[in-house]
């Protein structure tokens, strides 16, 4: 009956002799190990045990020996498929018979639970900082990382509660709310700014989960910590840093990019949003594509070339380019852009964009300045010297028409051809009376009711003597006035460079012809001056009135000619245009009509 | 009829004054220097005095502030500016027609 109960028992039970041979050994336990019950009990029990465990369970079997009973002795035996069971001993020596009665337990699976815990607790409380409280909060444990970091002492910590680092940065609600998670069972993160000892503080991203016990209730919580402070103040230092960025690029009126090649992907700072007009879009920056999008039409091959020579072969660039935002506005910017490498190679661009809107504006406006008191400085001068020669001249002309006309008179020779000796006489005397003009050129020019017809005969006058040397037919006729409200000497500077330009796209094309005309229209006053020199190109129509637009070669032309006319133009309230027609081209401009009404004198 | 003075140093001018005036009935005075111009107008005031402006030793200004009250005075200059306070009664520009010499004199002289 006894054999019976020592075979079903799951415990495991053996007798053994002392010289190391188990002599009976039951069911559960052969199960257990997986050999034959013959190989049990014939070989020495001693080359099942675990090597490193062979001497302890030499020492054991003695103390048996001596009459010790054996409580709770663990050893390691290997199985027959290879696995190593724990197995924890009750044993006592039958005095009467001389042999060990044994009862053992497999304690394996427990063994390794513990020891996969103590590893995990090791590697926790060496790495992260860990402390332990009870369920008021007071500290019970604490490691040498938490020591390290808050400066305390262990024994300055334990049976205190978290209230020594409170840095008191955060509010009564912050931990009241971290309490109602944790005491429900819930783990709490967030992180935690404390003091230090010495009064300084630190940031530690903090988990605290509560500890439960069987049944379910808190019986301690457990705080692991990561020190990040530092990341902490590089976060803050690069925010700053960007913030500063961002500032001073908006008082500069700079804005930085850069962009990554691999992905087309850019990365702006605020005032590149700014400048380009570009409404930021909630963490998303633009791509590539987007960017080459807000030049203009005629800029934007000039930038996709720079940017491509940048990504493929390094080179920088430094452009002033006109920028068309998307609302359609039309800026001056600067950009620069540089190549960045890494292992050699280009890994991304970066550069800055410039808001040089004003600053281009002005500089061309002072250029056309400029040009425009060159320009009457010159015809002062020719207005000085022609008053100051004309007494010299008018005289002997005066001798000359005047001898001339009594001959006449005496009908004694050839009228026709006194006729053309005071003809050449008048003509001599009209280019005198007209240079002389430009003398008077106020700094602020007045307007006053002024006669186109007379102002296109006298430019004609000027400009006739170049033209004919390149055989070119300048035309007008009028036989009436056409007032307008303006300034004569300035309104025939225009209509010198008109005919100048008419005169240099004629000069090398077959028919030479170079013809003006007014017109009184309902609404307006229109000059029209039409030659058949070719026309303009159409990319060039937009552009032809800007400063230093030009397509002569150089010493020919500044460029500036076409922005001085419209400048004065402009002044005059009137607008230009330019159109191809049938030869060549066609400027009209037109002047609102002279209105004569009491204000007027 | 009426009573005339040319004053300009160039003789050419004053001849063509008088071949313009020796057939009508205009009694007409040429003088190349002023101050003799200025004795005969003080002795004999003429109808009309055309003056030329830049003359040998003065202008056709102070030329004029000597003159007889009375006498209309004629600035016949081949100058596009003249610099002057003066107020001649009239400006005939060089180079002049004669047909304007002769209308201003017939319109005086219609008076």
């Amino acid at each position: 009956m006894f054999e019976r109960f020592f075979n079903y028992s799951n415990e495991l039970m053996c007798i053994a002799s002392l010289d190391g041979k188990f002599l009976h050994i039951n069911d559960a336990f052969v199960d257990l190990l997986g050999y034959s019950r013959e190989q049990l009990l014939t070989r020495p029990f001693l080359d099942l045990v675990h090597p490193e465990d062979i001497e302890k369970t030499q020492l054991e079997m003695r103390h048996i020996g001596a009459g010790q009973n054996t409580v709770n002795f663990e050893n390691r035996y290997r199985c027959s498929d290879g696995s190593t069971k724990f197995i924890s001993w009750k044993s006592t020596l039958d005095p009467e018979s001389n042999l060990i009665f044994a009862t053992a337990r497999d304690i394996t699976t427990e063994k390794l639970a513990i020891n996969q815990y103590a590893q995990l607790y090791k590697m926790v409380t060496d790495n992260i900082i860990y402390v332990k409280t009870d369920v008021k909060g007071v500290i019970t444990e604490v490691n040498d990382m938490f020591c390290e970091i808050s400066g305390y002492d262990r024994n300055e910590l334990i049976g205190k509660t978290h209230k020594v680092v409170n840095s008191g940065v955060h509010s009564h609600d912050f931990f009241k709310t971290m309490w109602k998670a944790i005491r429900s069972g819930q783990v709490w993160k967030d992180a935690i700014t404390n003091r230090r000892k010495d009064g300084s503080q630190y940031v530690v991203e903090s988990i605290v989960a509560p500890m439960l016990d069987i049944d379910g209730k808190v019986e301690a919580y457990i705080a692991l910590r990561q020190d990040i402070t530092e990341r902490i103040q590089y976060q803050q230092l690069s925010k700053k840093n960007l913030d500063i960025l961002n500032e001073t690029g908006e008082i500069a009126k700079v804005g930085g990019w850069e962009l990554e090649i691999e992905t087309g992907q850019l990365f702006w700072t605020d005032e590149t949003f700014k400048i380009l007009d570009v409404q930021k879009r909630n963490g998303a920056q633009p791509v590539l594509e987007e960017g080459l999008q807000l030049f203009t039409d005629e800029h934007k091959p000039i930038i996709d070339k720079a940017v491509n020579d940048a990504a493929q072969n390094g080179t920088p660039y430094a452009l002033e380019l006109q920028a068309m935002t998307p609302k359609g506005e039309v800026k001056w910017v600067y950009t620069n852009g540089k190549a960045n490498y890494r292992d050699r190679k280009i890994y991304s661009l970066s550069g800055t964009i410039q808001d040089i809107h004003e600053k281009k504006l002005a500089e061309l406006r002072y250029k056309e300045e400029r040009q425009r008191s060159i320009q009457s400085a010159k015809f002062a001068a020719l207005g000085e010297l022609a008053a100051s020669v004309a007494h010299e001249i008018n005289n002997p002309l005066g001798i000359i028409s005047g001898y001339a006309e009594l001959i006449k008179y005496q009908g004694r020779v050839d009228e026709q051809k006194l006729e053309a000796i005071m003809k050449s006489c008048d003509r001599i005397a009209h280019i005198v009376k007209n240079l002389k003009r430009f003398s008077r050129s106020d700094s602020s020019p007045t307007k006053t009711k002024v006669d186109l017809a007379e102002i296109v005969v006298d430019a004609i006058s000027l400009t006739q003597p170049r033209a004919t040397r390149h055989l070119a037919d300048i035309d007008f006729f009028s036989n009436r006035e056409f007032y307008v409200n303006g300034n004569h000497i300035e309104l025939e500077q225009v209509v010198i460079n008109l005919i100048n330009n008419a005169v240099d796209a004629v000069a090398k094309k077959p028919l030479k012809q170079i013809s003006l005309e007014l017109k009184d229209t309902d609404s307006d006053i229109q000059l029209r001056v039409i030659d058949t020199g070719g026309g303009i190109d159409d990319g060039l129509k937009i552009r032809m009135f800007e400063p230093f637009v030009t397509t002569k070669t150089e010493n020919m032309g500044t460029g500036l000619g076409l922005s001085v006319v419209r400048g004065i133009v402009e002044d005059h309230d009137a607008k230009i245009e330019v159109e191809n027609i049938e030869q060549g081209a066609e400027f009209v401009i037109k002047f609102p009509k002279y209105i004569e009404e009491a204000n007027h004198g | 009829m009426a009573n005339l003075v040319y004053i300009d140093d160039e003789v050419y001018l004053t001849d063509i004054f008088h071949s313009l005036f020796k057939d009508t009935y205009h009694e007409l005075h040429t003088f190349n220097d002023e101050y003799e111009a200025i004795e005969h107008c003080l002795s004999n005031p003429p109808d009309i005095l055309f003056v030329d402006y830049r003359l040998k030793r003065m202008r056709g200004d102070e030329v004029a502030q000597r003159i007889p009250k009375d006498v209309h005075i004629i600035l016949v200059t081949g100058d596009v500016q003249i610099d002057t306070d003066y107020k001649f009664d009239g400006v005939i520009a060089k180079p002049f027609k004669l047909v304007q010499l002769l209308h201003t004199v017939d319109g005086f002289a219609s008076h």
